[in-house]
Formats: C-alpha cells, structure tokens, sequence
C-alpha cells in the first residue's frame, strides 16, 4: 500500500492544452487525457488506491500517452473490484509489489512498441556503445601519448657543422668573405641579375663600382681560394654577421628541430655567397674586356671555390647553391671563351679545365646526408626510444614549436594521431627505404632514368589514404627530394660540354681551325667524349657558319641538327641563365632579403 | 496450494489465453476467473496479470479495445488474436504432452498420490 495519496488536481487552460494529444487536438477537442492525476482525480476510487495507481504509472517512466493509458486500466481495475464489493485495502493488498509491477509493466510496453522505435532504440545503443569504446580507447591513447617521453640522443647540428668546425679558427674563408661584404657595402642590383655585361646599360657604373672595390673583390679570391669555409649553421646570427642581415630575426632556438633551425629563410649566408659569386661573374667580364686573362680565370676560380664552400654543409640547399655557382662559373667562361678567347693563355685554360673536371671529385651528384639528419633529428623529437630501434609518438614531440604551427584542434587529434601514425622503427624504414630508391634512380645517367618508375616504385600520387595517415610528411620529403634530380646531371652537362669547348680552343690555336668532329680531340685534348646526358651518345657537334656549337639532343632525345625550335639544346656558345628557371639561388637571395649583400 | 513460480512461468499466459479463447474479457474478469476455476492454484495480482497482458499483446497473440458498457464503466476488453489461436494450439498440445508424460511416471490427479511421494 502506498501512502502517497494524491489531491485531486484542477486542470486549467493550459494544463489541459499540454495534456490533451495531438490527434485530440487536430479534431478541435481539448480533452486533457493524458493528464493522468486529473483523471485519477475522477475516477471515483479512494484516495489510497489512487496512490497506487499514480504511483506505478509514475515508476513506469512510460510515455506520456501509455502512461495514460496504463492509469486508465488500472483504475478500471480498481473500480472493478470495489463494484464487486471488495474493500479497498484487500484490493491494494491484491496489487501485489508496485515497483516490480512498474518493471513489469514498463518492459512489456515497451515491447508493444513499433518496431521502428526499436530499431532506433537498437541504433542508440549500438551507437552509445561504440561512442563508449571509442572513448576508450581515445583515453588510452591519450595515456599512452602523455606518458611517453623522447630522448635527444644524438646532436644532429653537431654533426651537420662537423665540416665547419673542423676548419681552424684562422683559417676560415667565411672571415674574409664577411669582411669583403661588408665592404662592398650595398650591391647594385643589376650586378646579381644577369644584367651586367659589356655593352649592357650600366655597364660604365658597373666597372666603376668593381674598380672601387677592388680590394674587396681580391678578399673574396683570397677567401675562395681557403680549403674551408668555417660557417657554423643552425645556431642563430653570429653577432659579426649581424650587420649582414640586420633584418634576420633573432629567435630562441631551444627545443626547436634541426629543420627549424635550418629552414632556408635562416640560411642566409647562402645568399650572400650567391651575391659574391655573381661579382665575381661580372668581374670576369669585365676583366676579360681588359684583356686580363688573369684575373679573369683567378675569377673563375673563386666562382669555383664558393661552389666548393656552399657544398661545405650536406644539406640539398647548399647543393642547389653550390650547382648554381658552378653553371654561373661555366657560364662566364663560356662567353668569355665565345667573345674572346685570346684572353686566356694555354696554360690558363688547361688550369680551368682541370679545375671543372676535378669539381667535387668529378662526380656532380644530389647528397641527402644532410636531409637524413633533418628527419631523424625530428623522429628522436617525436619518439620515445626503446633501445632497440622503436619508440612511439609523444605528446611532447607532437607539441614541438613548428610542428603543428597552431593547427586548430590540433591537440585533440593527437591521441588519434598517436595511435594512426607508424611506430618509430616502421615510421624510418619507409623512409629509408623511399629515399634509397630515389638516390638509387639519382645514381643513374639521365639518359637511364625513368621518372614514372620513380613514381611507381615510391608509389607517389597512388599512395593510399590510411599509409598517407600512417606515414604523413615522408611523401613530401620524398617529393621535394625527386624535384632536385635533373639538376645534377644538367649542371655535369653543361661542364663536360666547357670541357670541349676548351679542347676545341686549345685545338684551334693549334692547327689554325676547328676539327670536323670531337674524335679529333681525342686523346690529346679529351680522354674521351663525354656523353649526352639525355641519351648516353657523345655530345654532339657542328659547325654552323664556320663557328663550333656543341649540342645536347634534349628532352626528346632526337638529334634534329639544331634546326629552329627542334629541341635540341646549345650548351656552347652558351647563354645566361634565365632567372624565369626554378633557381635555388632566388631562394638563397631571399635569405639575403633586405641585406643586398 | 502454493506452486513454485518456476513451474508458474509458463502455466500463467497459457492459462490466460485459454481463458480468452471462449470470449474477450477485461482484466478484473481475468482475475477472478483464474482464482475460481483453477481454485486459487493460477490466482494472480494486477502487478502480474497486466504486465503479462500487455506481453502477449506486443507479440501480438491478444488484441485489446476500451468499451463502455451501457450507463457503466469503461473497461479494456482483451481477445484472442488469430496468431493467439494458433500459439495456443501448440501450447496445448505441449501440455498435453508434458502432462502425459508426467502422468507415465504414475503422477496422476488424484491427491492420495501425492503422499505417496511424500519423503520418509
């Protein structure tokens, strides 16, 4: 028995509007029904058996309407009995217990109900569990990400720099080159641009301006000519190299990766070495035009030599920009050799000659030691170590300055993260493994390179979503390291070809005219005639109104005699580069922005 | 007699739409007659009856309307369904078997027998 005995309650206006369903309503009648106490307040059965009635209905946590209707048959029930003549209290000692009764109830109505309502009940708590593991697991992978903790193992800068450090304190090139441009102060922009040469506009200005700082320029020789450079990268602006780049920001370093530290913006000596090798371009013409083999080809020398510097640090950039010197130092000996070749002595050519082809130990070729480092400084940032080659992500390495640059969200993710990224061990070998294919099809002659097998065997572009999620940012590096390829053997291309243009020189001034073919050259001037880059056949040959031209076929790799757009590829007498090229040094000047130095 | 509520489980909705199968009936009906003609044995409270109503409706075995009588109350009649005539065929012939099979092991309905099994 129950002892909530219920008044009986009024039903006003809107009580009975929130009562009355919505079929009632729809027929504009305002019944209240589903007003369960109002109606238990009619019923016309005692006050004790109304509790029970409520009671039970209120347990069920029924719907509103089956609610209604349960109250209505239980009433129905009660009212029954007492019309039997059975009393109140053996009536409600009859109900039997009200909460298992509610239970009973409750289950079995909600066992009458659509089967559409079920299925959705179904969908919630399918969904309501999955949601409960997914939570789950999130948590442990959000426990398993903060409590791992990386380990710095090794200095990768210090390895980078090892080069550098190596060079005794007095004996740096990079001392001489900083005093040299501090000289030279703010260099013309027409002298870095390929604009300055004889009968250029300007030119008078130009030769005034290297005539002015004459002394600065021997600086840069004398420095070109040291064995090391002695630039130490990566560590923030020397303070004597301030007044280089006043406009480089200062920035604390600490905790920050290797590839931070070493992003291009940050390397802007590179620039300057680039600035300092273009007046030394612009100075060979302009001694050549003075008839001073000399300097011309101690000039060339120094292009030379900072070529040599740049390659100092393993890194693609200094690479690029060592590449770069080398087809600008090629370039300016090519004119001169085209416009006036009596400026050079025998013996002065021979030297040059010697020089382009004992280049970087005579193999002109892409080095990602220095990228090597970069990423596994960043995996021992990212990664606990087990000691045995495997680790797995951190909170802390995901947190690394730099790494999610204020991704919003970011932090959320990263348990997910942790659990879709590869462990360390699976995270490097497929970079290794990637980067060997490239530097394997990098190792082959241009004209065996195949760049849809390079696709195809790093799977570039068909890579599927879950090995992008599981393996992010080795796709791009592997990318980025794909676009230095031709750059190499274009750069050997255009030496080997000054190569023979200094052995046809040499000939000429020997037997009094050019030779009908390279063979002749051979073995005297050239061991041998060095391959077309494009297609593994010599480098071709013509003469074309009685003046040498030596050609590569080109993309299409068919010799089309150099007739007018046919594709073939004049690489001597040469041209300037075109700044419209993709060209490292325009990313080696940006570092440079605002120094002009 | 009071019998074990295991042995009730099944008897209670059998009994009910045995019950249902001579005509509809609301629920205080269904009480009285299971108390009278099963002599107390199958008697059950609302607490048990209306739960197990509303069972055998949502598997569709009884179908249910409200009607007033003439000048009285209204009431929730429940009937059998066609469905329901059906289970309560095949319940039927699973107590009669099961009552056959009581009985071949010398259980019959005559009380003295049952002081026979009485344990020492």
């Amino acid at each position: 028995m129950t002892e909530k005995t219920p008044a009986p309650v009024r039903q006003g206006l809107w009580r009975r509007l929130f009562n009355t369903p919505m079929r009632d309503l729809l027929r504009g009648r305002l019944t209240g029904r589903l007003d369960v106490r109002h109606c238990l307040g009619e019923a016309e059965i005692p006050p004790e058996l109304r509790g029970i009635v409520l009671d039970v209905v209120h347990r069920t946590r029924l719907w509103r309407f089956e609610k209604a209707d349960v109250g209505r048959e239980l009433t129905a029930h009660f009212r029954d009995g007492l019309a039997r003549g059975e009393s109140p209290d053996a009536l409600a000692a009859a109900f039997g217990p009200l909460r298992r009764s509610a239970r009973l109830i409750r289950r079995a109505k909600r066992r009458g109900r659509s089967r559409a309502w079920r299925t959705w009940l179904r969908a919630g708590q399918a969904a309501g569990l999955v949601l409960i593991v997914l939570v789950g697991i999130y948590l442990a992978a959000t426990i398993r990400l903060l409590t791992g903790r990386p380990e710095i193992a090794r200095d990768y800068l210090v390895e980078i720099n090892a080069a550098a450090a190596a060079v005794p304190e007095g004996n740096r090139a990079w001392d001489l080159y900083r005093e040299a441009l501090l000289a030279l102060g703010d260099v013309p922009a027409g002298l870095t641009s390929g604009d300055a040469y004889p009968g250029a506009a300007g030119w008078p200005e130009t030769t005034r301006y290297l005539e002015q700082h004459g002394e600065a320029m021997e600086l840069v020789r004398r420095a070109a000519s040291r064995r090391g450079l002695g630039y130490v990268v990566g560590d923030g602006i020397d303070e004597s190299d301030r007044p280089l780049w006043p406009d480089v920001a200062d920035v604390d370093w600490t905790g920050r990766s290797l590839s931070d530290r070493l992003a291009s913006e940050l390397l802007p000596y590179l620039g300057s070495l680039n600035t300092l090798g273009w007046l030394l371009s612009v100075d060979a013409l302009r001694a050549a035009e003075l008839g001073d083999g000399t300097l011309a080809t101690a000039d060339i020398e120094a292009i030379m030599g900072i070529a040599r510097h740049a390659l100092e640090v393993p890194l693609i950039l200094n690479t690029l920009v060592a590449f770069r010197q080398v087809s600008l130092g090629v370039t300016t000996l090519g004119e001169i050799l085209a416009d006036q070749p009596e400026v050079f002595a025998d013996e002065q050519l021979g030297r040059l000659a010697h020089r382009l082809t004992a280049l970087f130990g005579g193999r002109l070729s892409a080095r990602f030691q220095g990228e090597q480092m970069l990423f596994d400084d960043l995996v021992q940032r990212l990664y606990t170590d087990d000691g045995n080659g495997d680790g797995r992500l951190t909170a802390q390495g995901l947190n690394s300055p730099g790494l999610t640059n204020g991704t919003d969200g970011a932090e959320l993710l990263a348990p997910i993260a942790g659990l879709v990224i590869a462990g360390r061990r699976a995270y490097t070998d497929e970079y290794r493994r990637l980067l060997a294919i490239v530097e394997a099809e990098f190792a082959r002659p241009l004209w065996r390179r195949d760049p849809a097998r390079l696709d195809r065997e790093t799977g570039a572009g068909t890579e599927t979503l879950l090995h992008r999620a599981r393996y992010p940012l080795i796709g791009r590096l592997i990318h980025a390291y794909s676009r230095v390829g031709t750059r190499p053997e274009l750069v050997t291309q255009e030496r080997d070809a000054m190569c023979v243009a200094i052995a046809l020189e040499l000939y000429r001034r020997r037997h009094g005219g050019w030779p009908a073919s390279l063979a002749e050259l051979i073995p005297d001037l050239l061991p041998e005639i060095p391959p077309d880059r494009y297609d593994g056949a010599p480098l071709r040959y013509r003469l074309i109104e009685g003046k040498p031209v030596i050609y590569s076929v080109g993309v299409d790799r068919h010799d089309d005699g150099l007739l007018p757009s046919d594709g073939d590829l004049v690489l001597w007498p040469v041209l300037r580069p075109q700044w419209g090229e993709p060209d490292p040094a325009a990313i080696s000047r940006r570092a440079s922005r605002g120094a002009g130095r | 007699m009071r019998v074990e509520r295991e042995l009730m489980r099944g008897a209670g909705p059998f009994a009910v739409m045995k019950l249902l199968r001579r005509r509809e009936m609301y629920g205080y009906e269904l009480v009285e007659a299971l108390l009278v003609q099963t002599d107390g044995v199958l008697g059950m409270g609302q607490s048990t009856l209306y739960p197990m109503l509303y069972n055998l409706q949502a598997n569709g075995y009884v179908t249910s309307r409200w009607c007033r009588a003439d000048n009285g109350p209204e009431r929730r009649y429940y009937a059998l369904s066609r469905r329901g005539l059906q289970r309560l065929a095949t319940e039927t012939r699973q107590w009669q078997t099961l009552v056959n099979a009581i009985a071949a092991l010398g259980v019959t309905a005559e009380p003295s027998n049952a002081a026979a099994d009485a344990p020492a």
